[in-house]
C-alpha cells in the first residue's frame, strides 16, 4: 500500500499501464518469504569440512588420474595410427557426454529437491497471513512442482479451475491443500501401505537372516522413491539417498515399539499375541519399520507441512495395511480402510482420483 | 425328514428374509426422513444491496454444483459439500406458501448475450432448494446413503425491518421523530404536500389518502439519488409487499401536534388510528409470521454504494442498520423477545459489490462494515447470535491486474464500467477501515464505478463467477451437512 496512496482514484487512460507478466495480483517476485534456516542443517556444518575437503581432493586426485591416463592413452593411440586415435577420441568423447548427462541429471533432481525443501518452509509463513495478496509467485511455484506427474497435473488443473484473482493467500493454500494434496497424500500412504505389508511379508518368510534386510532396504529405497514420484520429485538413486539423509536427519515422528504390540493386539487378541511365531513379530516389527519410514519420506517430500488436523497417523496406517495379513480369509488388497467418522483426507481421495 | 417339512422350512426361511429385507428398508426409510432437515435462510437488505443478484447468483451456482466432475469444485470450492464431492443433487423448487422468487427470468438476463442485472424484486418471495448430499458421520452413513438438506431461500426488503421501533412508539412520539429528522440534513431540502396537512382539518379517505401518496413519494426523494438516504419510516410505504394488500392502513403520515389535544373526526385521530391498524395489521404479522420462522439471515450492505454517496447517505445508511440491528436482538426484555422468540441463530453482514474495490481492499471493506455495525462501545448489539461479516459480491464483474504505472506497483480492476461499453483499467483507491473522517470526505477519495455484469458463456455451465459467495453459504448452512 505505500506509494499507492498517491495515485488518485480514477480510469486510467488506456495505454498507461504496463502489465507485470505472471502476477495475477501482488506477487512479488517468486519466493518471497525470507527462510530461516534450518536450525539442524547449521548445527552440522562445522564438523563436515575436513570430510567435504577430503572428498573434494580425492574426487579431484582420481579424475585427475583418469584424465591424464586417458590423455596418455589417446596420445599413444594417435602415435600408433592417426586412424586409431579417432576411434579412440570418439570413445572417451562419448563416455564424456553420458558422463556429463548423468551428473547433470543428478544435479537437476538435487536441485529440484532443494527448491521442494524450500518451498515447504515457506509454506509456514504463507498459511498464516490471510487477507494478503504476496504469494502468487509461491503458489505457481507450488503448482509447477507439483504439476510434472500426471495425476499431478489433473489436480493442479483442478486447483487453477477453483482459483480466483480475489482469493488471498490463505485461501490459495487452502484450496490447493484441499484440491491438490489431499489426493496426493492418499496416493502416497498407499504407496507406504503396500510397502509395509511388502516388508512384512518378505521378513516373516525369508529364510537367512541377511535376506530379510536386503528385501527391506530394496523395498524401502523403491517406496520412497514412489512417494517421491507422487509429489512431483522424480528421484533418482542420487537424490532418493539424499532424500533418506534428510528424513533422518530431520526425524519428528516418534515411533514406539509398542506400536508393534498394539497392532498385533489389536488383530489377535492380547491372549494369542504371545502364542504367534517370532518371525511373523519379525516381520511385522520390520513392516512398522517401513512404514515410519514412509512417513518421514512423505514429510520430507510434501510441498507444504501438515496441517495439525491432517497429520498422518503411523498407527492408523500401519493398522491398515499390516491388519489384513494377521487376518486369515482377507485378501490383503481388498481390504478398505477403515474410516473414522471425522477423517475428511480419505473421503477427498476416493473422491479426487 | 420328509421332503415336505423340507419345504416348509424353505418356505420359512424365505418369508424371514423377505420380512428381515423389508424391515431394513423401512428402517433406512426412516432413517432417511428422521435425518432429512430443513431450515430457513433469509436474505434481506436495504434497496440497492443486490438481493435479487445474490439470490439468482447462489441457486444458480448452488443447481450447477451438482453436476460437476469428479475432482472439480465450480464456483463453489469453499462450499464444503461441493469441495468435498459430497453433493449428489440438487433440486430447486418453488416454495408452497410463499410467493416464487423470478429465479429463471433472473437467470435468463444475467446470461443473455448482453447481460444486465435483474430488476429488483419489492416484496417477500422465496425459492427452495432440496440438497441430496453423502453424510460423513458413521451413523449418517451406516443408516442412510444419502440424505438431504433442504433450504428454503427467502428473499424480503430489509426497510421492512425499519418499522420495528414503530412497535414500541404511540403516533404523536413517531411523528415528532420523523418531523424532527425531516428538518435535519438533505431531508429539509424536500417538499411535500404532507408538510402542509393540518392536524385539526376534518378527516376524509381522500385526505388521507394525498397524505399517503405524498409522505411516499417524500420517502421515494430521499431512496433516491442525489440523497440517497436509507432510514425511511415506515420502511413498508417504499416496498408495500404484493398488490393485494390494503393501503388502507398505509394512510398517514407526520403529523405536527394539535393544538388542545387531539378531537375525533379529525385528521389527527384518524391517522393515529390508521398508525396503531399499521402497526398491528402489517408489522406485527410480519414478525410474528415470517421474521420468526427465518433460521439464518444474511443482510446485504451496499457499503460502496454509501461511501460514493457521500457523508450524509452514509451516516443514514449506519442508522438505518442500527435500527435493523434492533431486529435480531434476542436478549431477554427485547421488544422482539416479548413479541415471539427468534430463532435466528446465525447472521452475517455482508458488504456486496466487492468486486468494485480491488482485493486487497476486502480485509478493510469487512472492518469498515462491521464499524458501521457496532455501537458506540463497540459491541455488537445482538446477542447470542453467532455473527460474521463478510465482503461479497454476487456476480464479479472485474478482474484484479496487477501492473506498473507511473513507475509503481499497483493493482487496478478491469472491467467494462457501466455505459462505457468497453473494458478499462482503474484504479478504485482504498477502503477505509474505520468511519470515514471528514477529512476523508472532503478529499473526495471515494468515487466507485458501477460495472456491467461478464457475458457468461451458457454451454460451458460453469456458473457466475462470484466473490466469497461459497464462503457466506459454507457460514450460513455448512454446518448441516454432517
Amino acid at each position: 500500500m505505500n506509494g499507492e496512496t498517491r495515485i488518485k482514484p480514477g480510469i486510467l487512460p488506456s495505454g498507461a499501464t504496463t502489465p507485470i507478466p505472471g502476477a495475477v495480483i501482488e506477487s512479488a517476485p517468486s519466493l518471497p518469504v525470507p527462510v530461516e534456516s534450518a536450525p539442524l542443517a547449521t548445527a552440522r556444518r562445522r564438523g563436515v569440512r575436513w570430510g567435504i575437503a577430503l572428498a573434494v581432493s580425492l574426487a579431484a586426485l582420481i579424475s585427475g588420474v583418469v584424465v591424464i591416463d586417458a590423455a596418455l592413452w589417446l596420445a599413444d593411440l594417435f602415435d600408433r595410427s592417426a586412424w586409431l586415435g579417432g576411434v579412440g577420441t570418439l570413445l572417451i568423447g562419448g563416455v564424456s557426454v553420458a558422463l556429463a548427462g548423468f551428473i547433470g541429471g543428478e544435479y537437476r533432481n538435487l536441485m529440484r529437491l532443494r527448491t521442494a525443501q524450500s518451498i515447504r518452509e515457506q509454506g509456514y509463513h504463507l498459511a498464516e497471513a490471510s487477507d494478503r495478496f504476496e504469494g502468487r509467485g509461491f503458489m505457481s511455484d507450488l503448482v509447477r512442482l507439483t504439476a510434472s506427474s500426471r495425476t499431478g497435473r489433473l489436480l493442479c488443473e483442478q486447483y487453477r479451475d477453483a482459483i480466483a484473482d480475489t482469493h488471498d493467500d490463505r485461501e490459495a493454500m487452502q484450496l490447493f491443500e484441499r484440491i491438490v494434496l489431499r489426493p496426493l497424500d492418499e496416493a502416497a500412504y498407499a504407496a507406504v501401505r503396500r510397502a509395509a505389508r511388502d516388508t512384512a511379508i518378505g521378513a516373516s518368510v525369508s529364510p537367512v537372516a541377511g535376506v530379510d534386510a536386503l528385501i527391506v532396504l530394496w523395498r524401502s529405497m523403491r517406496m520412497v522413491r514412489e512417494v517421491a514420484e507422487v509429489y512431483g520429485l522424480r528421484p533418482t538413486r542420487l537424490s532418493v539417498l539424499a532424500l533418506i539423509r534428510r528424513m533422518f536427519l530431520t526425524a519428528t515422528f516418534a515411533v514406539t515399539a509398542d506400536v508393534v504390540g498394539d497392532v498385533l493386539g489389536a488383530h489377535l487378541g492380547g491372549r494369542l499375541a504371545g502364542l504367534i511365531s517370532g518371525k511373523l513379530a519379525e516381520g511385522v516389527f520390520a513392516g512398522v519399520r517401513t512404514a515410519r519410514l514412509g512417513l518421514l519420506a512423505i514429510e520430507q517430500c510434501r510441498p507444504l507441512p501438515f496441517t495439525d488436523d491432517d497429520r498422518p497417523n503411523l498407527r492408523q496406517l500401519v493398522s491398515q495395511s499390516l491388519g489384513s495379513l494377521l487376518q486369515p480369509g482377507q485378501r490383503p488388497n481388498d481390504t478398505p480402510p477403515r474410516r473414522t467418522p471425522d477423517d475428511d483426507s480419505m473421503h477427498a481421495a476416493d473422491s479426487g482420483n | 425328514m420328509s421332503p415336505s417339512t423340507d419345504d416348509f422350512g424353505q418356505r420359512v426361511l424365505t418369508l424371514a428374509d423377505r420380512a428381515a429385507a423389508s424391515i431394513a428398508a423401512a428402517a433406512r426409510l426412516l432413517a432417511e426422513r428422521a435425518l432429512r432437515r430443513k431450515l430457513r435462510v433469509a436474505v434481506t437488505g436495504l434497496s440497492r444491496a443486490g438481493k435479487t443478484v445474490f439470490l439468482t447468483a447462489l441457486l444458480h451456482n448452488l443447481h450447477l454444483a451438482a453436476r460437476l466432475k469428479e475432482g472439480q469444485t465450480g464456483h463453489l470450492p469453499f462450499f464444503d459439500p461441493v469441495a468435498k464431492g459430497r453433493l449428489e443433487d440438487v433440486t430447486l423448487r418453488p416454495l408452497a406458501d410463499l410467493p416464487a422468487f423470478p429465479f429463471l427470468p433472473n437467470l435468463d438476463r444475467l446470461l443473455d448475450p448482453s447481460p444486465d442485472f435483474p430488476p429488483s424484486t419489492t416484496g417477500l418471495s422465496g425459492f427452495g432448494a432440496a440438497l441430496r448430499y453423502r453424510p460423513r458421520g458413521l451413523l449418517g452413513r451406516q443408516l442412510v446413503d444419502t440424505t438431504t438438506v433442504e433450504v428454503e431461500i427467502i428473499d424480503y426488503p430489509g426497510e421492512w425491518l425499519l418499522d420495528l421501533p414503530m412497535l414500541e412508539q404511540s403516533f404523536e412520539a413517531w411523528s415528532a421523530a420523523m418531523l424532527r429528522l425531516s428538518q435535519t440534513g438533505p431531508r429539509a431540502s424536500l417538499s411535500g404536500a404532507w408538510r402542509q396537512v393540518s392536524p385539526d382539518a376534518p378527516a376524509s379517505e381522500d385526505g388521507l389518502e394525498a397524505a399517503r401518496q405524498s409522505y411516499t413519494a417524500y420517502l421515494r426523494d430521499c431512496r433516491e439519488q442525489p440523497l440517497s438516504l436509507s432510514f425511511l419510516q415506515p420502511g413498508r410505504f417504499l416496498r408495500p409487499g404484493d398488490d393485494a394488500v390494503d393501503l388502507a392502513a398505509f394512510r398517514f403520515c407526520p403529523l405536527s401536534p394539535a393544538g388542545g389535544g387531539v378531537r375525533a373526526g379529525t385528521m389527527a385521530a384518524a391517522m393515529r388510528d390508521r398508525f396503531e391498524r399499521y402497526k398491528s395489521e402489517i408489522v406485527r404479522p410480519f414478525y410474528e409470521d415470517v421474521f420468526s420462522g427465518f433460521d439464518r439471515q444474511l443482510v446485504l450492505v451496499d457499503v460502496v454504494g454509501a461511501l460514493n454517496a457521500g457523508p450524509h447517505s452514509f451516516d443514514d445508511m449506519r442508522l438505518a442498520l442500527n435500527t435493523v440491528l434492533r431486529s435480531f436482538e434476542r436478549d431477554d426484555d427485547g421488544l422482539l423477545s416479548r413479541l415471539f422468540r427468534s430463532r435466528t441463530d446465525k447472521l452475517l453482514f455482508a458488504a456486496t459489490k466487492a468486486d468494485h474495490v480491488t482485493a486487497n481492499q476486502f480485509h478493510n471493506l469487512r472492518l469498515l462494515l462491521r464499524a458501521m455495525t457496532v455501537d458506540d462501545a463497540g459491541r455488537l448489539p445482538v446477542a447470542n447470535v453467532e455473527t460474521e461479516f463478510a465482503a461479497l459480491s454476487a456476480v464479479k464483474c472485474t478482474a484484479n491486474k496487477r501492473v506498473l504505472y507511473q513507475g509503481q506497483q499497483i493493482t487496478v480492476l478491469e472491467g467494462v464500467i457501466k455505459n462505457h461499453g468497453a473494458p478499462e483499467q482503474l484504479f478504485p483507491g482504498e477502503i477505509p477501515e474505520h468511519l470515514p473522517t471528514a477529512e476523508d470526505w472532503a478529499s473526495e477519495r471515494f468515487r466507485f464505478y458501477d460495472f456491467q455484469p461478464p457475458s457468461l458463456d451458457r454451454d460451458r455451465g460453469r456458473g457466475i463467477p462470484h466473490i466469497h459467495l461459497d464462503k457466506a453459504l459454507q457460514f450460513l448452512i455448512g454446518d448441516l451437512f454432517w
